[in-house]
């Protein structure tokens, strides 16, 4: 017991694919690493509760960490951490992923053009977030 | 700035013919579409004889992948291929010269019934064609009729003059992440996307089964459906025998995996996509393009 423990503290068993799938992936992956593959398939509004509605700092941290395996929450994501391939690896199909997250999570219309106007990053959805929800944040066009 | 304004390069043989062609084109899609249909189909034919491209052989092996393909003669297929290939292309010139309403007298009266339900609100769907025939014919019909939709292009120039909204996913991942969150808020709204499956850019499906090859697709059309939910209606622009564009739409396609699983729904609609495409190829094989005889003859055989 005391060695499985050790174990699972050290390292992450990850499935990915269906189970009726052939490319069914099991990986043993070293925890603290960033890898973009979804952590669970909990619903979005089951991972930020109402009661996060009102912090979407918090939130949108809590969705990224369900969404990118290997962060570790709120303090690992600076403002400045992009999400696409530069900084968390999420692919163009994750990014849309996630941001379908946070309208479902904050129950927000975010604009079409969002990812037109510039780099994405953890601190920029969040203010977009933030913006949507109402009077928390900052307006896009204020947001680098 | 025309192609007649431009200074004829020294460079290299082929950059002379490129300006050559780039004459002829800015000449002939000044005559209006149905000269350019016809000249254009003309020049077609000539430059396979002249050039012996798309080669016979090449269209022999790619139609030697269907059993209902295999009766067809290659040497005549060839240049009926190239033959449709610069009707396509002149049709594009007039397009792009006068936008696409010029080409909206070339549309068949007939089919024009089938497409108006989807103007009628009927709520969001991505409609999902294949680079086969006129593909301009597509938007130049919805401007007839005015249904609005939003492209998904690889290239500006893929997108004309007068044929609505676009988004260009022919960068990089940040570009095409913005070209489907666009498109994703544009069904999420209630409207009709247009995306080819058989596209280059972005990620690609699991291999399907297409004229007896494993070839992958563009993975953006399934994804799309995934994500938004909306069905997948295959649509496709031909020519008709007296030289008039048909688009035709299919119903929406039995997918028969729900959107919650994932990358099984992904590759069951690319599948029910391709299978859908490939009836359509069947009943007009010359329209296939020559870089799709080039693309189905790297892939491997089924």
């Amino acid at each position: 017991v005391l060695v499985l423990s050790v174990l699972a503290a050290r390292w992450r068993l990850e499935i990915t694919g269906q189970p009726a799938d052939v490319d069914l992936r099991i990986t043993l992956r070293p925890r603290g690493v960033v890898a973009a593959m979804p952590r669970d398939r909990r619903a979005p509004d089951r991972i930020v509760p109402a009661a996060r509605v009102a912090e979407p700092g918090v939130g949108v941290r809590e969705l990224i960490a369900h969404r990118v395996a290997g962060t570790d929450g709120h303090a690992a994501l600076a403002d400045d951490v992009p999400l696409g391939a530069d900084g968390l690896g999420l692919d163009s199909v994750g990014v849309v992923e996630l941001l379908l997250d946070c309208e479902t999570a904050f129950g927000v219309r975010l604009p079409p053009d969002l990812a037109e106007a510039g780099r994405l990053t953890v601190g920029r959805l969040v203010g977009l977030v933030g913006h949507a929800i109402g009077g928390h944040g900052e307006p896009r066009s204020a947001v680098s | 700035m025309t192609a007649s304004a431009l200074p004829m390069p020294r460079r290299s043989n082929s950059a002379v013919a490129q300006w050559v062609h780039r004459r002829l084109v800015d000449g002939v899609s000044a005559l209006g579409a149905r000269a350019a249909v016809e000249l254009g189909t003309n020049a077609g034919r000539l430059a396979q004889r002249v050039r012996g491209r798309p080669r016979p052989e090449d269209v022999a092996d790619v139609f030697r992948g269907h059993i209902a393909l295999q009766s067809i003669d290659p040497e005549r297929a060839a240049r009926e291929i190239s033959g449709f290939a610069y009707r396509n292309r002149a049709l594009s010139a007039v397009a792009r010269r006068y936008g696409v309403s010029a080409v909206k007298r070339l549309i068949e009266p007939g089919c024009l019934a089938g497409l108006a339900p989807l103007g009628a609100g009927r709520g969001p769907a991505i409609l999902v064609t294949w680079h086969l025939g006129p593909g301009c014919g597509i938007s130049a019909a919805f401007d007839r009729l005015g249904i609005e939709s939003l492209a998904v292009v690889r290239h500006p120039l893929a997108a004309l003059d007068g044929c609505g909204a676009y988004v260009l996913a022919g960068g990089g991942e940040a570009e095409r992440a913005a070209a489907l969150w666009r498109a994703v808020r544009y069904l999420k709204d209630g409207g009709l996307v247009l995306i080819a499956a058989d596209g280059l850019a972005g990620d690609r499906t699991r291999p399907v089964e297409f004229l007896g090859r494993r070839i992958l697709l563009a993975r953006g059309p399934f994804v799309l459906a995934r994500l938004s939910g909306a069905p997948l209606i295959p649509i496709v622009a031909s020519w008709t025998s007296d030289r008039q564009i048909r688009v035709e739409q299919g119903s929406a396609l039995d997918v028969g995996v729900p959107p919650s699983n994932g990358e099984a729904f992904e590759a069951a609609a690319a599948r029910a996509t391709a299978s859908w495409m490939e009836r359509r190829v069947l009943q007009s094989p010359r329209e296939l393009r020559p870089h799709t005889i080039r693309w189905l003859q790297t892939a491997p055989r089924a």
